[in-house]
């Protein structure tokens, strides 16, 4: 530890983090959009009575959250590679919103089997189709239950987005790298690159915390 | 006990170290004889050396999960010479300079090439290698004949992170996309998949490559660029430097490094024993 710590290496290569900054957010926020769909219609699938629906889904989600995210990163980018032309960006996308998808699915298929049942048998003896009282009565009742957890995962989801490196995504991690191989201000660079995905994945927490009060106070 | 004291030196030496403007403490580690690496290696019975596998034939994970390579020929004879063990630690090309400012290793035998930059943070003994940077291309590429004919919008070169290759890269190109990969075999699957055009690195290790895929790759003739190879102690251990350096004197072109050479870089039949 002969080293001194000199934190002008942060300020002098501010337009290096705010790319990367930048570059995370947005294969993130892609990645986050895209699994929400993925989360929803596997959830749903897991609990469907249709038998084969509910072994694809089963094993999407088993399948998904037995594999770490490098390996599923791999195998899209050097595997799937082949066939399509993909790259590292819509690589590492498809692999964090699948990843996040089948942990998505599961909060959706816990927060769905909570919604006591008399709900779903009162909807459909008042008339309704199973998809309307799944849309209209259900699925409201269980999105207020799964917020917190799916906060959680999104959160995941962002700190997960720094593993796309191996398959030379950029992103912030990346460009910290890079930044730290030329310069060997380590300690610098990584506890600033820790506050920028702090700052990130708590304005989130913000977010989400703000969406919970104000669908508490119109259930009031 | 131990333990705790060492995480409490850590974390004043932290303070410290951030609170300082850059005034004398930064010169003491070196200058005492009793800090030297050296002595601390001889005094524990061990040495310590961080390495990043990959780098053919430098450094490689046998099938037993043994490090071979001729670094690490090179790492025992140093061993034998202080007589003690030899510890080979395991890090990303990246992770070798903190590793060693932070004393988890006692030095770094990874084909480092020696550059002014690495430096300013670590200190290199006198080469004992020299090699250059050379492009690996796919089987059926036949348009390109230099260097420059990869310079275009779409094409995409592939190095490994923090190496001199990545850093070369960025400098000569001005139109192509340079991906950084973890390691050499990453960015040479990248290679082989398709995902990029050509592979930047050194020599050796593209040669080995070559050889191990049997015409899947090819390599363009010549080197671009001039690379010598160090290995590295914490900044200013000038005793360990001096050691070194006359280990070094005695060590290259000796039996023992001539066998070495011979065969890690003129056989092939190593290649077998190697994790894939």
């Amino acid at each position: 530890m002969n080293n001194q710590l000199d934190w002008s290496v942060i300020p002098n290569n501010m337009d290096v983090f705010i790319q990367g900054a930048i570059l995370t957010l947005e294969i993130s926020a892609i990645s986050l959009l895209l699994s929400i769909p993925l989360g929803i219609i596997f959830g749903i699938g897991r609990i469907s009575r249709n038998p084969i629906i509910r072994f694809i889904s089963g094993a999407y989600v088993e399948i998904m959250r037995g594999v770490p995210l490098l390996v599923l990163l791999m195998w899209i980018y050097f595997g799937l590679g082949q066939f399509f032309s993909l790259g590292s960006y819509w690589g590492s996308i498809i692999g964090l919103a699948t990843f996040s998808g089948a942990f998505l699915a599961e909060i959706v298929r816990s927060g769905i089997q909570a919604v006591p049942k008399g709900q779903m048998e009162a909807a459909r003896s008042a008339g309704m189709s199973n998809f309307q009282a799944m849309r209209f009565i259900i699925l409201p009742q269980a999105f207020r239950r799964i917020l917190p957890p799916m906060a959680s995962q999104f959160i995941i989801l962002i700190k997960d987005s720094s593993l796309i490196s191996v398959i030379a995504g950029v992103d912030l991690t990346l460009k910290a790298k890079n930044l730290a191989a030329t310069s060997f201000r380590y300690i610098e660079i990584w506890t600033f690159v820790a506050l920028v995905y702090f700052i990130m994945t708590f304005s989130l927490s913000l977010i989400i915390r703000a969406i919970e009060k104000r669908m508490l106070k119109s259930e009031q | 006990m131990k333990k705790w004291l060492a995480a409490l030196m850590m974390i004043t030496m932290l303070i410290v170290a951030g609170c300082g403007n850059g005034g004398d403490s930064g010169s003491t580690a070196g200058a005492s004889n009793n800090n030297s690496t050296i002595q601390k290696v001889i005094k524990a019975k061990k040495l310590v050396v961080g390495t990043n596998p990959g780098y053919y034939p430098f450094e490689m994970v046998d099938t037993k999960g043994k490090f071979i390579g001729y670094d690490i020929d090179v790492a025992q004879a140093i061993a034998d010479n202080l007589g003690v063990k030899l510890e080979v630690k395991q890090y990303g090309f990246d992770g070798l300079v903190p590793a060693l400012q932070t004393g988890e290793i006692d030095m770094i035998f990874a084909g480092m090439s020696i550059t002014g930059e690495r430096a300013l943070a670590v200190s290199f003994a006198n080469p004992y290698y020299k090699t250059g940077q050379s492009i690996m291309l796919q089987a059926n590429d036949n348009t390109t004949k230099s260097y420059e004919d990869l310079d275009k919008k779409g094409t995409k070169i592939a190095t490994q992170i923090a190496t001199t290759g990545s850093l070369l890269a960025k400098g000569i190109y001005k139109n192509a996309e340079i991906k950084d990969f973890e390691d050499f075999p990453a960015a040479a699957l990248a290679l082989q998949s398709g995902q990029v055009d050509a592979v930047i690195y050194d020599e050796p290790a593209i040669q080995v490559y070559n050889l191990q895929q049997k015409g899947k790759v090819k390599k363009m003739d010549g080197v671009i660029s001039a690379d010598n190879l160090g290995l590295a102690v914490q900044k200013n251990d000038f005793e360990s430097l001096q050691w070194l350096n006359s280990f070094l004197h005695s060590y290259i072109d000796s039996p023992a490094e001539l066998e070495s050479r011979a065969k890690w870089f003129e056989k092939s039949d190593w290649l077998t024993t190697v994790k894939e």
